[in-house]
């Protein structure tokens, strides 16, 4: 499904699959991505939302089906030089090594490092400086990573990545165990991103009103293969969710944004009030979101 | 960067500074003392007297294989405790050393040694290869990202070749088994002059290489994921910083049999001092671990003069305490 | 005489009678060969593997290696008398205690007197007294023969190797330590108890004379690498010699003065003697 012109871009999966043993984690995906769009990836746990960012960036390598980056084979590209085009925040990274976070935030230069360079350039370090400026974490830098809140070592791992200066930046739910004060900070930090610098995001979000709400595409994942790519509308839908989550939600809409916004409903609740509406008494009808 | 060049350099002159210091130690004091002073004029005008020879062919190799076999030792417990992500792990965890004391039980046992004077080593470096070898390929059979399962192979491959060095040990006269047990416990004396030499060289070799890979070591450090997703070809890193490791120590094993601590407590200790920078901490132990092999080996000499303790005691018991120390006091 | 061996019968077996020991378990090379010597060879029935000498008693059933001992093996042998020394296993010694065999334990002797005191006891417990008294007496006279011409010799220096990698020296417990002060030499090490010995203080002593216990190839290359000080007095005048390990440190009561006249030309070779200088025997 294409949702732009093919000429911008910035990613183009064509039946991507992936297996392990015999079990497809990743079957047949097919999208593109234009360049300076946000993404979000969204489905339930074991959907494959995780594996289709790891074989993106080649750490879980495809069995069959292609990727082009900017319209070349991703396959053209090694190791380094991928590195310094894509970013990926992962879960997975533990901070809990005794450094510095403005060394930790050097290491994201590695892709740029010659051979025999001993010492970060002063490009690097200009360049780790602006990501520190633009997360807001220049008050952490002398601070050991692995002494960070779990906000700011989200923060830190974000800087990490933008020192890499990347056009397509990867994040694997990166709002998990986040305050919703920090939820905001690290969406609305990567809106400003894509506006300012035109990166391509693609985003794994749990979240599906957070997803709505910042990312102009949404692809729902389900069993390793796509069920529905499209804008929050499209996808945000009764129907869709029932399929894949097995869950009932009332479709809605964010009153300042304006965009969808999807009401969880509990069946009891759901019971309750269907029960109510044959009560003519009762006008309201009660709704309960549990997040 | 400016500024940690000048805190680099500081922090290896000091080092260099106090490796000299403790050099001229070692090469003064021993079973019989010769003043500082005296030194220059022993070494310029007496050349054949008793003290010349003391200095120059006893003690002055026996400060080379220590500052060779100490600094290569340290470079391989930070390389392993970098790949591994596991500051416990040294090359003794790993098995290698097992793998070199096993080539050099077996070569004793069939009386080679008596044959050949240089079969001991020889044989513990097989030894050694043979293990590296074994755990490289098993390795190549598995996934390409489980360091978790090679530090496994590696902990099982040192019981077996204990269990199987044991199981020579009690097969072995009488005579042998002191000459293998007393080198399991280590000693920097080395009669062949070109072994010594050889040995300086691929020791300081190693320490140039690794302090090349200084910045990989580094990136590695963050994990095989996070290496690999900032560039670095993991894998080819990984595997030519294992071999060097198990080059190191075989080689050192097989010449001054088995010191151990040196590559656990030599790394931790300048972790605590000068951070984990690999830039700094490669080199820094190379130095240390020369100091504190060559501190070791003169307790071991002059402790119970004449007689002389095996340095692996020393570095096992000083080195232990030591790190007790550090970790209590933390 | 002095006390040499514990065992477990009571005082009446001290007295044994010729001919009612005949099977003998030996647990120890050494007591092998003093058993040969005391002519009671053909009542040797089990041995160790490492009893090699005489050639007979390579022909006896093996029965233990130097500490580990087949304890069925030796019941079946059916001895009337083991003997062992402390090295062998404690739990075998006791096991044929507790069935009654006689068992008699030597230590180690570490000179003469020890060795023929030993001998002695072990020949009254075999019956042999006479023989075994004719043996230690014939030796004694020959020390002193030889030891008699040594009035007018100076007293030599010497270092004695005995391992290599880690360096072992000759100490006071050790026969060879005997036999150099019977040889009017000064052992370096005999004041040191047994262990790594430096080679420092090998250099800073400078024997007169460095012996090195043959270690088949090793002791060919030891010697060349001592040959290498400059400043050694041995390695100047090249006194350093190999001599043979079992002969000097395991020696018999017969083969002692064999090692004492072989020792004697070595520290003072400029008495001129020629190879195997005997007296007449008796």
């Amino acid at each position: 499904m294409n949702n732009t012109l093919q000429k911008q871009s910035v990613l183009t999966v064509k039946q991507l699959s992936c297996r392990q043993s015999s079990e497809f984690q990743l079957e047949n995906i097919s999208f593109s991505i234009a360049k300076g769009c946000c993404v979000g990836i969204i489905g339930p746990n074991g959907s494959g939302k995780t594996t289709l960012l790891k074989a993106i960036t080649g750490f879980i390598p495809a069995d069959s089906g292609e990727i082009f980056y900017c319209d070349h084979p991703i396959e053209s590209y090694n190791q380094q030089a991928l590195s310094k085009e894509i970013a990926i925040v992962l879960q997975s990274t533990e901070l809990d090594q005794s450094i510095f976070v403005e060394d930790y935030i050097l290491l994201g230069r590695n892709p740029y490092r010659k051979r025999w360079q001993f010492w970060e350039s002063e490009q690097d370090i200009r360049i780790a400086e602006e990501a520190m400026k633009i997360t807001q974490i220049e008050s952490l830098r002398y601070r050991k990573i692995n002494a960070l809140s779990g906000g700011e070592k989200q923060l830190v791992r974000i800087a990490r990545a933008m020192a890499q200066d990347p056009k397509l930046f990867l994040l694997d739910e990166p709002t998990n165990h986040l305050d919703i004060a920090h939820q905001l900070q690290i969406l609305s930090l990567l809106n400003r991103l894509k506006q300012e610098k035109n990166m391509s995001i693609m985003i794994v979000l749990h979240d599906l009103n957070l997803a709505s709400e910042f990312c102009d595409v949404l692809i729902l994942m389900q069993h390793g293969k796509i069920f529905k790519m499209g804008c929050a509308k499209d996808v945000l839908t009764f129907q869709n969710i029932e399929s894949v989550y097995h869950t009932l939600v009332i479709e809605g809409e964010n009153p300042i944004s304006k965009k969808p916004y999807v009401f969880l409903v509990s069946e009891d609740n759901l019971k309750k009030s269907i029960a109510q509406s044959k009560n003519p008494e009762t006008s309201d009808i009660r709704m309960e979101t549990c997040i | 960067m400016n500024q940690k060049a000048i805190k680099w350099g500081i922090t290896h002159g000091i080092l260099l500074a106090a490796l000299i210091g403790v050099c001229l130690i070692a090469l003064t004091m021993g079973t019989m003392n010769t003043p500082i002073d005296q030194l220059l004029n022993i070494l310029l005008n007496k050349i054949d007297s008793t003290e010349y020879t003391i200095l120059m062919q006893i003690r002055l190799p026996r400060i080379l294989v220590g500052i060779a076999v100490g600094g290569a030792l340290s470079l391989a417990g930070v390389i392993l405790q970098a790949v591994f992500r596991n500051p416990l792990v040294e090359p003794y965890t790993l098995g290698i050393s097992g793998g070199a004391a096993l080539g050099i039980s077996i070569c004793i046992v069939f009386s080679l040694n008596q044959r050949y004077a240089l079969s001991l080593p020889f044989f513990g470096m097989i030894g050694a290869g043979f293990v590296i070898l074994a755990i490289y390929s098993l390795n190549a059979f598995g996934v390409v990202h489980n360091i978790q399962r090679l530090l496994l192979i590696g902990v099982m491959i040192s019981f077996i070749s204990n269990s199987l060095f044991m199981l020579i040990i009690s097969l072995t006269k009488s005579e042998q088994m002191h000459s293998i047990m007393f080198w399991t416990m280590g000693s920097l004396e080395e009669p062949n002059r070109m072994l010594v030499y050889c040995l300086l060289i691929v020791s300081l070799l190693g320490c140039l290489i690794t302090s090349i890979f200084s910045v990989d070591l580094n990136v590695l450090s963050l994990g095989e994921e996070d290496a690999f997703h900032l560039g670095l070809h993991v894998e080819r890193v990984r595997n030519i910083l294992l071999i060097l490791a198990s080059v190191l120590t075989g080689f050192c094993v097989s010449i001054s049999g088995i010191i151990g601590f040196v590559g656990l407590v030599v790394p931790h200790f300048v972790r605590l001092f000068a951070g984990s920078d690999h830039r700094t901490v490669v080199t820094a132990s190379y130095i240390t671990g020369a100091i504190f092999i060559i501190l070791c080996d003169l307790l071991a000499r002059t402790l119970i003069s004449p007689l002389e303790l095996p340095v692996g005691i020393v570095t096992g018991l000083v080195g232990g305490l030591i790190f007790i120390y550090a970790l209590v006091s933390k | 005489m002095t006390v040499c061996f514990s065992q477990t019968q009571t005082p009446n077996d001290a007295n044994t009678k010729t001919g009612s020991i005949t099977r003998i378990v030996s647990l120890a090379p050494s007591l092998t060969e003093s058993i040969y010597l005391l002519d009671m060879g053909q009542y040797l029935v089990g041995n160790t593997i490492y009893c090699n000498k005489p050639k007979d008693a390579q022909n006896k059933k093996r029965v233990a290696s130097a500490v580990d001992v087949n304890i069925e093996e030796v019941i079946r042998l059916n001895p009337n008398l083991i003997v062992a020394t402390p090295l062998t296993d404690h739990r075998a010694i006791n096991k044929f205690k507790s069935l009654g065999i006689d068992i008699a334990s030597f230590v180690q002797p570490y000179n003469f007197n020890q060795m023929a005191a030993q001998f002695l006891c072990l020949g009254q417990k075999l019956g042999q007294n006479q023989l075994a008294e004719k043996l230690v007496n014939r030796t004694q006279n020959k020390i002193n023969m030889l030891t008699g011409c040594l009035n007018k010799v100076n007293k030599q220096k010497v270092f004695v190797q005995l391992g290599a990698r880690p360096l072992y020296a000759a100490t006071s417990e050790s026969f060879v330590n005997d036999l150099i002060s019977l040889a009017k030499g000064i052992n370096i090490a005999a004041n040191e108890k047994n262990g790594i010995y430096s080679k420092e203080k090998v250099i800073a002593s400078n024997p007169d004379v460095i012996l090195i216990t043959s270690m088949g190839m090793t002791g060919e290359a030891e010697k060349n690498r001592w040959l290498r000080f400059g400043s050694l007095k041995a390695a100047q005048s090249g006194r350093i010699h190999i001599i043979d390990s079992e002969l000097f440190c395991s020696p018999t009561v017969v083969s002692f003065t064999d090692a004492l006249a072989q020792l004697i030309q070595l520290l003072h070779p400029q008495l001129n003697w020629n190879n195997m200088h005997e007296p007449k025997s008796d």
